[in-house]
């Protein structure tokens, strides 16, 4: 990949996010709720599970059983915490020991049902960041400008600022599968 | 100026807002080009982050052209068009000095309140709720960029086919309809057209080199 990787797997539930990842990335995909995520990932990875996991989705996450699912719905609902942490479970549990799980979905405060016995045990690096934007927009402009990375994809939806509710949440999940999680419509101020 | 307002949970309008102004000699105001809904608006919208107040404009992710300056701006003329970073940083702070601007310790307006809840503050960032210093969001005609010796990025000269300024491809992947698009003049248009055009007064700057910018950054926040 871009920066060195050797292997990346992209792990989501809905198909036609994965195909994007394919088709204009061209890296390998499991599908949650279909595909056996752990057995792949340590069939990839000599049975060690993945150097480093990247949690991205943050504190609306789903995919888990259905008990634990209604469990974090039903107390963030109580705000007896703020955050549904299903997928940072899932990328603790497959991060090989000695492995890197890295916090990159927006979470707000507080979440339950914190698996630390796995990050002290298998002896993880826990990492978090929002964006250092000023940092990194000048190389990815310029890895854009030298076409290394493309983007025009991502802009599923070009719509004007008038129809901005309409833009906003036309990226949910629940409302349509056609775009993925961030970055989808485009509004322009008409 | 119109924009798209938060007006409750699972509520948005889009309404007449004021028009934003310099409140400080190194803000910039940009008028809007793109502005792009992000997975995080969603938690906003919903609710989720309970420092939202009905009115917030959001919007975090979106370029533009500079249309003012403040007096203190030097590396930004009326015209550049730029790429605004979402999060606002003072560029000289001891985070900012490390190029972890979104740890800056000047751009949340707001601290107290993820002191309180984190035990020390972030950045602050545009359309991200008062906890994240009420910034107006740039899901509108124009929006005010403080600290625009740091944030903003200029967007270099692409051919008229690619690059960040282009507008989206029409060869979208099959299966991939989009459920709504509005064409207008402008979404139709190339970059490189448009940059031809007397729209834009500067051609923006470009770096040649793939660390240029970096350590134009590096420059700029006052670190050799």
């Amino acid at each position: 990949m871009l920066l060195g990787a050797e292997r990346v797997f992209v792990v989501d539930p809905l198909e036609e996010r994965l195909r994007m990842t394919r088709r204009f990335v061209g890296c390998d995909t499991l599908q949650e709720g279909t595909d056996d995520v752990g057995a792949a990932l340590l069939e990839a990875t000599a049975g060690r599970g993945p150097d480093v996991c990247i949690e991205a989705v943050g504190m609306e996450s789903g995919g888990g059983s259905a008990v634990e699912e209604a469990y974090d719905r039903a107390k963030q609902y109580l705000r007896l915490q703020t955050d549904r942490p299903t997928a940072l479970r899932h990328a603790i549990y497959h991060c090989r020991k000695g492995g890197t799980v890295f916090v990159l979905g927006v979470f707000a405060a507080l979440a339950d049902k914190f698996p630390l016995g796995a990050v002290m045990n298998k002896g993880l690096t826990l990492r978090g960041a929002q964006m250092h934007g000023q940092r990194y927009i000048p190389m990815l402009l310029e890895r854009m400008a030298r076409g290394e990375l493309v983007t025009e994809h991502l802009a599923t939806h070009v719509m004007p600022l008038d129809d901005g509710p309409a833009a906003t949440t036309c990226s949910s999940p629940r409302r349509t599968a056609a775009c993925g999680r961030c970055s989808c419509p485009t509004a322009e101020p008409s | 100026m119109k924009a798209l307002q938060w007006t409750g949970v699972n509520d948005l309008a889009v309404n007449d807002v004021p028009d934003p102004t310099l409140e400080d000699d190194r803000d910039v105001i940009v008028q809007v080009r793109r502005t792009v809904s992000c997975g995080s608006d969603l938690h906003l919208l919903g609710g989720y982050i309970p420092f939202m107040r009905s009115g917030d404009v959001l919007g975090h992710e979106f370029l533009g052209e500079v249309v003012e300056t403040g007096s203190a701006v030097t590396e930004h003329r009326v015209g550049d068009r730029v790429v605004v970073s979402s999060f606002v940083a003072c560029g000289q702070c001891w985070y900012c000095r490390q190029e972890l601007y979104s740890l800056c310790d000047n751009g949340n307006r707001n601290p107290a309140i993820t002191e309180h809840l984190w035990g020390s503050a972030p950045g602050g960032c545009f359309g991200y709720s008062h906890a994240m210093g009420g910034y107006e969001g740039s899901h509108a005609e124009y929006v005010r960029v403080p600290f625009a010796d740091v944030a903003p990025s200029p967007c270099p000269t692409t051919s008229p086919t690619s690059g960040p300024c282009s507008p989206p491809t029409p060869r979208r992947p099959a299966g991939w309809a989009p459920t709504s698009v509005v064409c207008s003049p402008a979404t139709s248009s190339p970059c490189g057209a448009r940059a031809a055009s007397a729209r834009w007064r500067h051609a923006p700057r470009c770096s040649s080199g793939p660390n240029g910018s970096s350590s134009s950054t590096r420059w700029r926040s006052g670190c050799a």
